[in-house]
């Protein structure tokens, strides 16, 4: 496997690195590394491991598909769908899908122009609530044809739509399914909201920024590379903030807005993606 | 009580839509004298056409709007990101865990209810609005665009905010982006501090069961 810098070099669309060895090494160790694993990551311990996974899945070469259908079992769910919805150049035929939907079941809502009426497209175009497909109005017949057929189709019994919005304005949705009971659904919904969030933008980023012409190595605030040059050099969070003259709370945002625009999954792995990129330099 | 309005039921609330643009005009252009854009009585602007989340503080005996703000993901358009880059230079608040509040405005006639400790009913109603709609949707923080005054009403409100990036004088008056926890403690807070002990999101219409 190419180590990522090689792979940047190599491309001339610079991407951001894959996961590399040295990054999984600083995981395993992140509770050794107390500077840098901090109690108040605002990812939770299960969001981390499933963007490691999906680097190391993209590494190796899986598809998008393949990456939903390693969400969907990781998380026990039946199901998860993308759909790009209004995504500029892309979207002039339909909408984007990437679903772990059966072939049949996709061939089927295609045919049956469900697109028009499925309520879960129409909600996220003009909402930005995550929508529990169970909330839905059924008195519609369209609707009602359309969610049994999915039940028939084995695609599962609840689920949970959340819509998706880009920086220019880019309209997408992320769907969870489920066949797990009521109650089970109930507690799942509680507990990982945050995740779905989290993991609908960045399927959303996974499968668009390819796509874009220019993808340019994130551009980091002053503030946001000094917080993390000092994480890269073992500075706690309360540090950092006496040596910058910040709160403890601003360096953890500072650190959370650079792990997110590095993509990194916790502010350890943003520091290792930044010394690959060279956005800053290597510890001493 | 607060209603939630999302883009696509704009049109089944035409009356709460027409109100809620009036006192934001008469809120932001008439009292605070802010440069915004009115145009046949309402304040409305780009950002409105984002599909924002709104809510409104709705009076149970009049049906009335008392007041109102809007949400928006940071993900997409926003105003701190858009319009008020200043207060962060170099910075962008970007998470799919944090949304956007603005045009906090509440009616001068419900200016003057307040709670015990002199907050005003309706700030505290969508206060508590915000924490329980940001809880719904699995958010970690809300960021705010606010001004000097706003900052007091809030500490009153026992809303701790935590101030990212430059205050900057804009328009005159000092203006502060400050980020707001979404948890439990936070709810607690505003309900403790605004005499609120139960949810203010009002029940929404449910169609039919919908167990096959």
């Amino acid at each position: 496997m190419l180590l990522a810098k090689d792979q940047g070099a190599a491309n001339s669309r610079p991407r951001l690195p894959l996961l590399n060895l040295t990054d999984r090494y600083i995981l395993n160790n992140v509770q050794k590394i107390s500077a840098l694993g901090g109690t108040n990551m605002p990812v939770s311990e299960s969001y981390c491991r499933m963007i490691e996974q999906i680097e190391s899945f993209q590494a190796s070469g899986n598809d998008n598909t393949q990456i939903l259908k390693f969400v969907a079992n990781s998380y026990g769910l039946t199901h998860v769908a993308y759909l790009g919805l209004q995504l500029p150049k892309l979207t002039r035929d339909g909408p984007l899908v990437c679903v772990t939907y059966p072939d049949n079941w996709v061939a089927h809502y295609r045919a049956q122009r469900y697109v028009r009426d499925d309520p879960t497209v129409h909600r996220s175009l003009q909402s930005i609530l995550p929508t529990n497909w169970a909330d839905f109005p059924q008195h519609a017949k369209r609707i009602r044809q359309l969610f049994g057929e999915a039940r028939e189709f084995g695609i599962g019994s609840n689920g949970m739509t959340f819509p998706i919005r880009g920086r220019g304005g880019e309209t997408a949705l992320f769907s969870v399914v489920s066949d797990m009971p009521a109650s089970d659904w109930e507690d799942f919904r509680r507990h990982n909201l945050p995740d779905m969030q989290m993991i609908a933008f960045y399927i959303h980023r996974l499968i668009t920024e390819p796509m874009e012409q220019q993808s340019e190595p994130p551009k980091l605030s002053p503030r946001e590379l000094e917080c993390l040059k000092w994480a890269a050099n073992g500075k706690t969070h309360e540090e950092i903030g006496v040596i910058l003259n910040l709160s403890t709370k601003t360096v953890r945002v500072y650190l959370d807005t650079a792990r997110h625009k590095l993509n990194g999954m916790n502010i350890t792995h943003a520091v290792a993606k930044a010394i690959i990129l060279n956005i800053i330099p290597a510890p001493l | 009580m607060i209603t939630m309005i999302q883009g696509y039921e704009k049109s089944t609330y035409p009356r709460e839509i027409d109100q809620m643009h009036r006192i934001r005009a008469q809120v932001f252009s008439e009292r605070l004298g802010w440069e915004v854009d009115v145009e046949d009585g309402w304040e409305i602007d780009r950002f409105d056409d984002e599909n924002p989340l709104y809510l409104l503080s709705i009076d149970p005996v009049s049906n009335r709007v008392r007041g109102s703000l809007r949400l928006l993901p940071t993900t997409g358009p926003n105003m701190l990101r858009d319009v008020f880059p200043c207060l962060l230079p170099g910075d962008i608040i970007e998470s799919a865990t944090i949304w956007e509040s603005t045009r906090f405005s509440v009616h001068q006639d419900y200016a003057a209810e307040r709670s015990a400790n002199r907050l005003n009913a309706t700030t505290g109603e969508l206060l508590a609005g915000i924490v329980e709609v940001g809880m719904m949707a699995g958010l970690t923080y809300v960021v705010s665009v606010y001004d000097a005054r706003m900052a007091r009403v809030l500490k009153s409100a026992g809303c701790a905010a935590e101030i990212i990036g430059k205050p900057q004088r804009i328009g005159g008056v000092m203006t502060y982006a400050g980020l707001f926890e979404i948890n439990q403690r936070m709810l607690d807070s505003i309900r403790a501090a605004s005499g609120i002990t139960q949810s203010v999101l009002a029940p929404r219409p449910m169609d039919l069961p919908t167990a096959a």
